[in-house]
């Protein structure tokens, strides 16, 4: 029963092209990592000796060292050979690998018509996200081997970041809802291990619980939809599930099972009102905030609605939810990151804020765009994570240099690092440039495409046409149209702010410190400095049809397999005017560059350091503590529950049954001692044992005779 | 290895043996054995005790390995005369129901007795007599076909559990180990009314559950009987509202009286014979909707409990309590999926909570309390306990890949289709579990409190490590190959399902239960 002949693990090719395509090569994609989790979780379990003290020798952190990224590494070229086959035998003829290619596993679980197996999914889609995955995993783990060296738990860092990475391919290789829902729940462990990998700090450790138990509950959603897709469609699998509830289009059913499947999006991605995980998250290790919080995991809602386009499109009213609420979530999460002066908060703000601009994508039934923005983003944003890293690496080293306990992390302790750190600060420059939208940068375009498709979709498509709660579509995509545009120009101010207070002007780390700071060591600029190489090129990965240098739209057409139809579904099939196209293009360039300017206006001058800066007031106070939302959600929810719990629940009612019994224990054990002349003490043990005796000596007869 | 067993005749001997051999090992475990410590001649009791229950668990893995995951009907089956008077026969067999509980008894006794090994010091030929006594016991309610030896059976865990609790229990281990006796029994004597009152129903010539389970009854008799039986097993499961004996007696039991309470006796009892002898009574659409409702209560109401306990063990139980909802849920949903799913929760259950009780042990021999406070950063001087004890949580807190999310998934998409608001309310569980899940963790692995006791705990040693492995496996296998036991027990769950829905006490067929796939 465990053991699959190596045969069944190759489904039988559908046609002779497919056979080209490695597909044993697929299972070692999610194993590579696995077993560099297994080998530093030893090296990590054998090495500790007793009270934690560090007896990491050099041959075992030089084993962590080579293990833990040579293992994303090997998931990445492996990723690589199957990519190529797939675009030689694509590129053979139309028709070739429209649909997906099913690995089956072993049997999962059987039980009446309920049937799913370990099976994988290899597809234009999932191998884009395994080519991401690995890739910019690769490039992070190669850095944390920098940033974590020193650290005394360094072989359990790579052993959680590794076993991160094994679910994350297996969430989206999966073939079916449940083998995802391995991978969906798998990482949301790693994350919570991760963000309290710092265990000691009971902060750390309150913040990775929140993350998992926000998470639990969009994965309540996610379970729901599970249900209901196998009472509506009778397979968890993609293919015949989706088969099934693409010809029910319109239904009632679909509609509930996107809306739940939309929950489960709304926890992993940080969406309104679940996203308030993510910015706590931020206590974990930087590079985990890059891997896990900004390119790869956090994205996962967003690949869940465009795997589940046929439900999505399927539901015009769910899809403009799914728009509404990350247009506001866009919004929400900007504004707050104007006045963060934690570097990773306004970068975790900034995440939720870019993944609401994924889900208008997804949401307005642009599939595509919406791929291409978690693509660029995962360049730009593991870029600026990274470099945030660095930066904190650095100050925290010059603090640690004068024994000075201050905050590495805030923006009013940094100013003036490009002197001291070039190359972090030109790789992030570009970045910040990419994020606000300027071309030819990747988030130029990426972001440029979401909101003219969201402009063209909003006037004629069958989206437009319908409606959420009453409102029209066509007005909900207007609107979101415009809370986009308003987006653009925050996030051009607050990422322009940011990089002044951390780059530009005078140095205030400290006068003794500045000696201390450094650009980090080799290891963590290469990784920095190729991701700013992406940034800058891939927006080539899909070039609007309006520019003529070079491969346009070739995402597009990459993913066409999975998404036209539902695309079409939502937005019929009008195409933009070159004139309409160009104007959209005009537009957010502009605002690109209105709010940079802003930024230089306003923050050109910050002169004081954390410990001397002023309290906020008023609004920027407000925007600081993000609108008390998390107040609110411990006064409101946080507190009353576990008040009910401890007070009503366990002081009171449990207490209370429990009486009750025994009350009524005393009672019959009252009327037995009125009834029974031998038993006058009224003892009710007494009277129990009498029973059982009395109980076993007839049976006992009973045998004997 | 089947073939083997079976020419050595294995199906005729090793149900008998399974039940009969810890009965007879009691004795000479009582007699010729000493205290670890003791002065006195003899053999240190423990090592008989092993050596019993390893026979045990011998017999055990010969089941295991003689059942077809394809036959029908009771496999293993012996009838012996027991007394022919009344029609009682010693009649025993397992299905694919009962014979994953078995094995899991006959295993988990012996490897509870090897993590426990230094946890009791005195008075241990008894302590060894009376759990091969209560293995006899627990046996025997699995493989029970006559109800007479059933409930023989019944009453034989419950003597041999009060003693363990009550002397070798901590605490106010006399009073919890009285409430347990007093609650079973109150539950058991009015089954033993129904057991009669059944016999002479049916003409008085037979216990066996074949002969009665044909029986024509009318809607009220099965209403009554089922009243009577259900609230046996209910009591003996902890449903809410008959659940406070429970934590308390595992708080005070000894770690491995605590494990064997965790055995789900009860519902499988309900499912044997509560469910198929009165199927009219147990689709009766007031009494379903009580039992399911009741259900989800406990399912969110012991999260909900979990949550705000320091004691672990407590902790454990009230999550026990929340899964006992959602097997009680899967065994009413009658659907395939629903009791498939309510089966492999009852096997993973006494994986998981066993292997809780047995770490949350460990730490109370190193530090001799079970309060979650007076830990913590324990993950620093016990990275292996830490370890296992959060892959433990994992599967109690039900993640997919461990064994917990397989059970539960099954009962809540065997529950969906036909009470989907029910379904969605147990569903919530799944958060106040990570909350409990995880509040656990935190406070015994992380946040240190800079106590010295723990910053000299030892770890687990290899004795401990070699136990917990066990469990660490299983935890992971059955996550990944739940169909170990999913296909085994297939069978016999369509057998109860369509007992119930078509049986000769079925309910006429105006009964709103649909059919489902």
């Amino acid at each position: 029963m465990m053991t699959t002949p190596l045969s069944m693990l190759v489904q039988s090719a559908a046609t002779p092209h497919d056979s080209a395509i490695p597909l044993l090569l697929v299972w070692l994609l999610p194993l590579f990592p696995f077993v560099g989790f297994l080998i530093n979780g030893t090296v990590a379990l054998t090495s500790r000796g007793r009270a934690g003290a560090n007896v990491a020798t050099t041959a075992r952190s030089t084993i962590v060292s080579l293990v833990g990224p040579g293992a994303i590494i090997a998931a990445f070229v492996a990723a690589v050979v199957i990519f190529t086959q797939m675009w030689r035998v694509a590129g053979a003829g139309a028709g070739v690998l429209d649909a997906p290619l099913i690995l089956r596993g072993p049997l999962w679980v059987h039980v009446g018509a309920l049937r799913f197996g370990w099976d994988l999914q290899l597809d234009q889609l999932s191998i884009l996200m395994t080519l991401v995955i690995t890739g910019i995993g690769s490039l992070i783990h190669l850095f944390s081997v920098g940033y974590m060296r020193d650290d005394a738990s360094y072989a359990r860092y790579f052993a959680y970041l590794n076993l991160f990475v094994a679910f994350m391919l297996v969430l989206v290789l999966g073939a079916s809802y449940p083998v995802m829902f391995v991978g969906w729940e798998g990482v949301g462990l790693c994350s919570y291990l991760l963000i309290g990998f710092w265990f000691s700090d009971r902060a750390n450790v309150e913040a990775g619980k929140k993350a998992f138990v926000v998470n639990r509950v969009g994965d309540f959603g996610f379970l729901i939809a599970m249900f209901l897709i196998w009472t509506t469609a009778q397979s968890l699998d993609f293919t015949s599930a989706h088969s099934a509830l693409g010809a029910m289009a319109g239904s009632p059913a679909v509609l509930a099972i996107a809306l739940c499947l939309f929950i489960g999006c709304a926890g992993k991605s940080a969406q309104l009102p679940l996203y308030i995980w993510l910015p706590d998250a931020m206590a974990g290790p930087t590079p985990v905030s890059a891997l896990i919080h900004a390119a790869t995991m956090v994205t996962a809602g967003v690949y869940l609605v465009v795997r589940a386009a046929p439900i999505f499109s399927g539901a015009p009213a769910a899809s403009l939810l799914v728009t509404l609420v990350g247009a506001v979530t866009a919004l929400f999460a900007a504004t707050v990151a104007l006045r963060q002066w934690d570097i990773k908060k306004v970068l975790a703000y900034s995440t939720v804020s870019q993944l609401g601009y994924m889900f208008i994508a997804v949401g307005s039934g642009a599939y595509t765009a919406g791929i291409f923005h978690l693509v660029t983003h995962a360049f730009f944003k593991a870029l600026l994570f990274l470099g945030a890293g660095s930066v904190i690496h650095a100050l925290h080293a010059a603090y640690h240099h004068t024994h000075r306990h201050e905050d590495a992390q805030d923006l009013r302790n940094m100013g003036g690092l490009s002197r001291f750190m070039p190359a972090t600060a030109a790789c992030m420059a570009i970045a910040t440039l990419a994020i606000a939208g300027i071309p030819p940068f990747a988030g130029f375009f990426s972001k440029d495409e979401i909101l003219s498709s969201v402009f063209e979709r909003a006037h004629g498509s069958p989206l437009a046409d319908a409606s959420l709660g009453g409102v029209s579509g066509s007005v909900i995509l207007y609107a979101v149209y415009g809370i986009g545009i308003v987006t653009a120009l925050l996030t051009a101010i607050y990422m322009t702010r940011m990089m002044l207070l951390a780059f530009s002007g005078a140095n205030r780390t400290g006068d003794a410190e500045q000696s201390a700071l450094h650009e980090a060591p080799a290891l963590m600029t290469v990784p920095v400095v190729i991701l700013a190489l992406l940034t800058t090129v891939g927006g080539w990965l899909n070039l609007p049809t309006l520019l003529p240098w070079g491969p346009t739209e070739g995402l597009e057409h990459w993913l066409s397999p999975i998404t036209r139809l539902s695309a079409e579904r939502l937005a019929g099939h009008a195409e933009p005017s070159r004139q309409t196209e160009a104007i959209l293009i005009g537009v957010a360039i502009a605002t690109a560059l209105i709010g940079i300017a802003i930024a230089v206006a306003l923050y050109r001058k910050q002169s004081t350091d954390k410990a001397h800066a002023p309290a906020d007031v008023g609004l920027a106070k407000l925007l600081g503590n993000a609108y008390g939302a998390d107040t609110a959600v411990d006064a409101v929810v946080v507190r009353p529950l576990n008040a009910f719990a401890d007070l009503v629940l366990t002081r009171g009612v449990d207490v209370g049954v429990d009486r009750a019994f025994s009350g009524g224990g005393r009672f019959v054990g009252w009327i037995a001692s009125r009834f029974g002349r031998d038993i006058q003490d009224g003892d009710v043990g007494k009277y129990a044992w009498m029973v059982t005796a009395g109980a076993i000596a007839v049976l006992a007869a009973l045998t004997l005779s | 290895m089947r073939d083997f067993f079976l020419s050595l005749g294995a199906q005729q001997w090793v149900l008998p043996a399974l039940v009969l051999w810890p009965l007879l090992a009691a004795l000479p475990v009582r007699l010729l054995g000493r205290d670890p410590d003791g002065e006195s001649r003899g053999i240190d009791a423990r090592v008989l005790t092993l050596c019993a229950l390893s026979i045990e668990a011998l017999l055990g893995f010969v089941l295991w390995c003689v059942f077809d995951p394809d036959g029908a009907g009771w496999q293993a089956r012996v009838d012996l005369p027991w007394i022919p008077d009344i029609g009682a026969v010693f009649s025993l067999g397992v299905d694919g129901i009962a014979m994953p509980l078995v094995v899991l008894t006959a295993f988990l006794v012996p490897l509870s007795l090897i993590a426990t090994w230094n946890n009791v010091r005195v008075r241990m030929p008894a302590f060894g007599a009376l759990v091969l006594l209560l293995t006899s016991g627990l046996v025997g309610i699995f493989v029970s076909l006559d109800l007479l030896l059933f409930y023989l059976a019944w009453e034989l865990m419950l003597i041999p559990m009060y003693f363990l609790i009550g002397i070798w229990g901590t605490g106010a281990s006399a009073k919890a180990s009285l409430r347990y006796v007093l609650f079973t029994l109150v539950g058991s004597l009015l089954m033993l009314v129904a057991i009669m009152a059944l016999w002479t129903l049916g003409g008085g010539t037979s216990f066996h559950i074949d002969h009665l389970i044909a029986l024509k009854l009318d809607h009220r008799m099965q209403l009554l009987m089922f009243a009577a039986f259900f609230t046996a097993f209910a009591v003996k499961s902890a449903l809410v509202p008959f659940h406070t004996w429970l934590p308390d007696a595992q708080r005070a039991a000894p770690t491995l009286a605590a494990v064997a309470l965790g055995l789900k006796v009860g519902t499988y009892a309900i499912l044997r014979f509560a469910i198929p002898l009165f199927p009219a009574a147990a689709t009766d659409p007031t009494v379903r909707s009580i039992i399911l409702v009741l259900s989800v209560v406990a399912i969110v109401y012991g999260a909900l409990l979990a949550m705000s306990q320091d004691d672990a063990k407590r902790m454990v139980s009230y999550s026990s309590i929340s899964h006992l909802g959602f097997i009680m849920l899967g065994c009413f949903a009658l659907t395939q999926q629903g009791v498939q799913g309510a089966v492999m929760i009852m096997v993973n259950h006494g994986i998981t909570t066993s292997a809780l009780f047995l770490l949350i042990g460990m730490l109370q021999d190193r530090g001799g309390t079970t309060s979650m406070a007076s830990f913590g950063g324990l993950a620093r001087v016990m990275p292996m306990f830490a370890v296992v004890f959060t892959l433990s949580i994992l599967s109690t807190i039900g993640l997919p890949g461990t064994n917990g999310f397989v059970g539960e998934f099954l009962v809540l998409i065997g529950t969906f289709g036909e009470h989907p608001v029910l379904a969605v309310i147990a569903t919530s569980g799944v958060v106040f579990a990570a909350v409990y899940g995880l509040r656990a963790l935190q406070r015994l692995l992380f946040e240190p409190n800079g106590s010295t006791t723990i910053a000299q705990m030892l770890d687990l040693s290899l004795r401990e490590r070699a136990v917990m492995a066990v469990f660490a496996v299983a935890i992971i296998w059955l996550g990944f190959v739940p169909q170990a036991v999913l296909g085994r027990s297939e069978r016999a769950v369509r057998n109860v399902v369509e007992g119930v829905r078509f049986g000769p006490n079925a309910a006429p067929p105006s009964s709103k239960l649909s059919m489902n796939p």
